[in-house]
């Protein structure tokens, strides 16, 4: 086998060797093998160190070649599109149906032979899709099509990379474009959070049948800034299908679910869950029994009041307060007297300021009064405290 | 004489899409991009309307209104709120401060178009 100077010897020009490396081989000849080592393991730490630092040279330099090219790419595109739709002479009189797509000057103006130009235009026409609405909109869409960009999108999905299937799965939503539910269906349990929530978030703006579907498989936890992300996107795609999400309670172990669900039972007003809702106050997870009850208390579910106060001693403290607090929200009347006696004899700071806020709630001004008056010091404090409407909490 | 409009927004394709916009209806168009240059161009000018993002760089553009309305004492210059925040104790904050109009993004540019000459007839 070649020794290193063998390689060397063929690959270093003659005289060069001669005059530079030859004597140097002598003296290292000359030396005791671990001396030998010790230089070898320098000389090539001295030109990996030269070599890492020549490869981050170039790839800085093509990083800020490639930002200066797109960049100037951009500005033509957006042009482009500024003056092709949104200055569009017709645009305020016929359908975006009846204008004549520019496509033909986009593809001599900007090439787009090269996957980097079509992604640069991608990125110009989302922006402008996200921003304005209306007619710009729809012709930016039929655009998006006419030029084929779809396809880049589509071969995202299929990329091995999670963060290019998720543009992918964003560029199709922005666009309202269909996605194969099987492959929407399956990246929604990926084991990739940031992956799984944006194709939830995309098989709700894009499923047309069942755009909650992906909740019969969900065994994963939702945790808080997932359930927000997927509010969001519930809340604000226009025409959804919104079903009963009792269905979810009913059926569901995912206790994360479950608390979303009854967030959303909440937030639509879904009356008709209040019985399915009344079922998870014998739920052994005192997180959901408490989230329960504060969706009863949301949805004036008066018809829970006397389980409320049934169960009432049972519970942990913040699962008590809660039931003062749907107390507080149903206003019935018909448990004032226990709001009373629960302000003037529970130990608990937070039982009692709760309660006070209900009694305040139900507006039983004699009440209040007579408990201005003789209520112990501490008690008409916490009452004062929050007959302040100064004072939010 | 062509109406000035001032553009208040920190997104630069956002600001010179609009800007285009409004120059292709003959309108004469101040751009700022952030809430220093903008009561700059304020003082400087006589406007006829501004338009306004709430999210800006130095100042924000409910404050922005605040000193439109109280310091330039500028009552009748026509405000409209462009934002794509959705909060309703933003917009009431915004209407509270004197703003004319709100307008949610993502915008209907026909929309703004129209509802700025609306203000200014």
């Amino acid at each position: 086998m070649a020794s290193l100077y063998d390689i060397l010897e063929r690959l270093i020009p003659y005289p060069f060797w001669v005059r530079y490396i030859a004597p140097f081989e002598n003296w290292m000849e000359a030396q005791p093998p671990f001396i030998r080592f010790a230089i070898g393991v320098i000389i090539l730490s001295v030109f990996s160190i030269l070599f890492m630092y020549a490869l981050l040279i170039i790839t800085r330099l093509s990083y800020q070649w490639k930002s200066r090219r797109n960049e100037k790419f951009r500005q033509k595109a957006e042009s482009l599109v500024i003056e092709h739709i949104f200055l569009h002479p017709d645009i305020e009189r016929v359908s975006p149906e009846q204008i004549t797509l520019p496509d033909q000057q986009f593809r001599t103006e900007l090439g787009l032979n090269k996957y980097w130009q079509r992604q640069v235009l991608i990125d110009v026409v989302m922006y402008y899709h996200k921003n304005f609405a209306g007619k710009t909109a729809q012709i930016l869409r039929r655009l998006y099509i006419q030029l084929r960009l779809d396809k880049i999108s589509y071969r995202k999905l299929r990329s091995w990379r999670w963060n290019k299937k998720i543009e992918g799965l964003h560029e199709l939503a922005e666009m309202q474009l269909q996605v194969p539910e099987v492959i929407m269906l399956e990246l929604t349990t990926s084991r990739n959070r940031v992956l799984r929530m944006e194709a939830q978030a995309a098989y709700i703006r894009l499923s047309k049948n069942e755009p909650f579907k992906f909740f019969d498989h969900l065994k994963e936890n939702l945790l808080a800034w997932e359930q927000l992300f997927l509010f969001e996107v519930i809340t604000h795609t226009p025409g959804l299908n919104i079903p009963s999400f009792s269905r979810w309670l009913n059926y569901s172990d995912n206790k994360d679910l479950m608390l979303f669900c009854l967030k959303l039972i909440v937030h639509f007003n879904q009356f008709n869950s209040i019985s399915s809702v009344i079922k998870l106050l014998d739920h052994r997870d005192a997180r959901i029994r408490e989230a329960a009850i504060d969706a009863l208390g949301q949805l004036d579910a008066i018809d829970a009041e006397d389980q409320l106060i049934r169960m009432y001693v049972d519970q942990p403290t913040f699962c008590q307060v809660a039931i003062i607090r749907a107390l507080g929200r149903i206003r019935s009347g018909r448990y004032i007297d226990f709001l009373r006696e629960e302000f003037l004899r529970s130990q608990d700071y937070a039982v009692r300021k709760e309660a006070a806020r209900a009694i305040i709630a139900h507006g039983d001004e004699s009440l209040i009064e007579s408990l201005l008056l003789h209520a112990p010091e501490d008690r008409k404090r916490t009452l004062e405290h929050c007959l302040d409407p100064l004072i939010k909490y | 004489m062509p109406k000035k409009i001032l553009i208040i927004e920190d997104e630069p394709v956002m600001l010179k899409t609009i800007e285009l916009l409004f120059r292709k209806k003959g309108y004469e168009v101040l751009t700022a991009t952030n809430g220093k240059e903008a009561m700059e161009q304020i003082r400087a000018h006589r406007l006829d309307a501004v338009i306004t993002d709430v999210m800006m760089p130095y100042l924000p553009g409910t404050e922005i209104i605040s000193r439109i309305r109280h310091e330039l004492s500028n009552e009748q210059i026509p405000v409209i709120v462009i934002s794509s925040v959705e909060i309703d104790s933003l917009v009431e904050e915004v209407f509270a401060l004197g703003a004319n109009d709100f307008i949610r993004k993502p915008i209907v540019p026909t929309e703004l178009v129209a509802r700025v000459e609306k203000l200014l007839t």
